[in-house]
């Protein structure tokens, strides 16, 4: 990484990110985060795309389960119940 | 299953169900499975990145979860409680196969400044999810997570992927919130670094 466009104070933000955009943190810090993206061209980057890469990961989709494995795994399941 | 008494403390979509199979209507534990099964199965893969492990630990789960069930008391979600079993399942599972945990350095995750083009707010962020989730995408997406050590997977795949709150999550998997918040940064960091080298290419 070359961080020589990073100050230790956007280092700092960094690490709360996240929390911003989960709308974790507390006024005082939000706040914060705000006044620092306005600025800092760098991080205001880092956020939009931190923010969209949280939501593809929401829109993976899921994939089905075999159906062999399905019927193999509800007459397991069944058995197991029936000798209860 | 024995007939008990339970009032459920916390209800949700699941509560009616499980109360009846807990009443002792276990022909109902096809509902239950059609309900999970997918999930769990998802879970599984992008946990265990190998579909026959996978389908272990569905299994397993679903096993552990009627040999339990009896003693389940309602407390939390049922949704919650399954999934702290898959997530044990899922520990074995990984032990096994010598996925081992390890620490992701700030160096890993940090917005890499090489390019000018890093300082620019990318088109890609302005288009929709939609949109951009194609084909290759989704495999560019599950190779990112898939690279992340499985102590950081875990809790990516139940947060952003499994749509699970901070604190369900640090109630799955025995953590502190402050640890899955941080932990929970660095993942998405990680694959956010991935996407950008790949909108960058």
């Amino acid at each position: 990484m070359n961080n020589n466009t990073y100050s230790n104070h956007c280092i700092q933000m960094f690490e709360v990110y996240s929390q911003y955009l989960d709308g974790e943190l507390d006024e005082k810090q939000k706040k914060e985060v705000e006044e620092h993206i306005e600025t800092c061209q760098e991080c205001r980057a880092c956020i939009l795309t931190l923010k969209k890469t949280r939501e593809l990961c929401s829109k993976m989709p899921r994939v089905k389960a075999p159906d062999d494995f399905s019927s193999k795994l509800h007459s397991q399941i069944k058995k197991i119940l029936d000798c209860k | 299953m024995e007939n008990q008494q339970i009032k459920p403390i916390v209800k949700d979509e699941d509560t009616e169900l499980i109360l009846e199979i807990k009443k002792g209507r276990t022909d109902l534990y096809e509902d239950l499975l059609s309900r999970y099964e997918t999930r769990l199965y998802n879970f599984g893969l992008r946990m265990c990145k190998d579909v026959s492990d996978a389908q272990d630990l569905v299994q397993e789960t679903f096993i552990n979860i009627f040999r339990y069930l009896p003693d389940f008391r309602m407390e939390s979600k049922f949704k919650n409680w399954a999934y702290k079993i898959a997530a044990s399942v899922c520990m074995k599972i990984k032990r096994k196969n010598n996925d081992p945990e390890k620490e992701l350095s700030i160096d890993e995750i940090l917005p890499s400044t090489e390019h000018q083009a890093s300082v620019q707010i990318p088109s890609w962020v302005n288009q929709p999810a939609e949109a951009l989730m194609n084909k290759e995408m989704y495999f560019e997406i599950k190779k990112e997570i898939d690279n992340l050590p499985p102590n950081y997977r875990i809790i990516i795949v139940l947060r952003d992927m499994e749509g699970f709150s901070t604190k369900e999550v640090s109630e799955i998997l025995e953590l502190s919130e402050s640890n899955v918040k941080v932990r929970l940064h660095r993942a998405r960091s990680f694959v956010r670094e991935g996407l950008k080298r790949y909108f960058n290419e």
